[in-house]
């Protein structure tokens, strides 16, 4: 078995299940998800050489799989960032209060879900992945104060989501559904 | 610094992004503001409340066999990958030796000695600025917040009793996992014969055994085998003692962290 397999199984396959995770809440599909881990770490092997050992090994394979998700949208002419909706999203900011204790992890997420795609992105890799600033703005190809503008809205909207789920269901269906 | 202002910078501040100057500004005013203090507590729960919801979430779990079935995918590939590599370089390999030949260049030892012989400097390195010295650019992180961000032996590392050593009782002192010259390692800091030592794990291949790696007069360095991790004892004893201690560690870090 070659050396380069076997650093590699030792550094980047114990990820797999947060790469899956990952790909999971990009795709929402299984299938979609498995193909995406997949591609995701035959790049990365293929790029073993440009790793650096001892550095974050997830935040680099989550950046590969950023990407390769990026370039399959690309290429299917979706658009992936409406970047307006950062600047409206600034000039309605109310003031948010604590969110409620008890929420569940379903509620959680559910709400994460409701904000638009980019904050969850930047949130997931921030909060879930622990990745920094440089790594992020890397991974999505925006830059370092985008990154921290995009963490500081979508935090925000993700707040204002949690207090309509403490508020209980029916707020937050009713709010879904004028969605 | 203004309420405001610690409002602005509160993310930054929990990501530890920030400068160590702002941090303190910031750690300054939450000693006399419970409205921010509050703020920031908020903040790092729902953060952490995020990390917890998502790496449990049921129907975000891959299937068991999915890690295995990937592995057996990509484990022909290496072999592809590097017969083309091998295809590509030839003839910069040949001309390497080309030139090798006429200017008198020598190729010394395997690639393996000389990656671990770097390594073991850089063992030696961190032992001397984290261990003895305090002097590491980058603040040493718990092991096991080391082990949420990077996954690794940290985890594990934390929970790893020392056997008793051939010369002498071994006294944890600290564990943590810290970076030198641009590469993490699971710390752990003993007291062995009166002196300190090091144990460092880091994510590399490991060797078949525990070996002297480096005497420079000031350390003496083994690696050892740590599970699918490359380990190194750091000390400033007499090599046989710093070997023995490597011998004496290998076998029980390896099974704890495997």
């Amino acid at each position: 078995m070659g050396r380069r397999w076997l650093a590699f199984e030792a550094e980047a396959m114990p990820h797999v299940d947060r790469l899956f995770r990952h790909a999971m809440w990009l795709e929402r599909n299984r299938e979609e998800a498995e193909d995406l881990v997949q591609e995701t770490l035959t790049q990365a092997l293929q790029s073993f050489h440009r790793f650096t050992p001892g550095t974050n090994c997830r935040a680099w394979l989550v950046s590969i799989l950023q990407h390769v998700r990026s370039n399959r949208r690309r290429a299917r002419g979706r658009v992936i960032v409406d970047s307006s909706i950062e600047e409206r999203v600034t000039s309605t900011m109310p003031f948010v209060p604590p969110i409620p204790d008890r929420l569940t992890d379903e509620d959680m997420l559910q709400a994460l879900r409701q904000i638009p795609e980019h904050y969850q992105q930047i949130i997931l890799l921030c909060d879930v992945e622990q990745m920094t600033y440089k790594e992020i703005a890397a991974a999505l190809g925006v830059p370092i104060g985008t990154v921290m503008s995009r963490l500081h809205r979508g935090r925000e909207l993700l707040r204002t989501e949690l207090i309509r789920y403490g508020a209980g269901p029916a707020a937050a269906s009713q709010k879904r559904e004028t969605r | 610094m203004q309420c405001r202002d610690v409002r602005d910078l509160a993310d930054s501040f929990l990501s530890e992004q920030l400068l160590v100057e702002t941090n303190h500004e910031i750690v300054r005013h939450l000693e006399t503001c419970p409205d921010c203090r509050a703020d920031i507590v908020a903040r790092r729960a729902l953060r952490e409340k995020i990390r917890s919801a998502f790496v449990h979430a049921a129907d975000l779990r891959p299937r068991p066999e999915l890690s295995a079935e990937l592995a057996a995918k990509l484990r022909p590939l290496d072999g592809q990958i590097s017969r083309r590599s091998v295809l590509k370089s030839w003839w910069a390999l040949a001309a390497g030796l080309a030139l090798a030949a006429g200017g008198g260049l020598f190729v010394r030892g395997s690639g393996s000695r000389s990656r671990l012989a770097a390594l073991a400097r850089e063992a030696a390195g961190d032992h001397q600025n984290c261990a003895v010295k305090f002097n590491l650019a980058e603040r040493p992180i718990r092991l096991e917040d080391a082990a949420q961000r990077y996954g690794g032996p940290y985890a594990s590392l934390a929970t790893f009793a020392p056997p008793p050593a051939v010369d002498g009782p071994l006294q944890v002192l600290e564990r943590h996992s810290c970076v030198y010259q641009g590469r993490r390692f699971g710390h752990v800091v003993f007291r062995y014969r009166g002196a300190l030592a090091s144990l460092l794990v880091t994510a590399s291949t490991p060797p078949v055994a525990p070996e002297l790696e480096t005497d420079d007069g000031h350390f003496r360095v083994a690696s050892l085998p740590a599970a699918r991790y490359l380990g190194f004892v750091v000390t400033d004893i007499d090599s046989q003692q710093t070997l023995r201690l490597a011998q004496a560690l290998a076998d029980p870090l390896s099974r704890h962290l495997a």
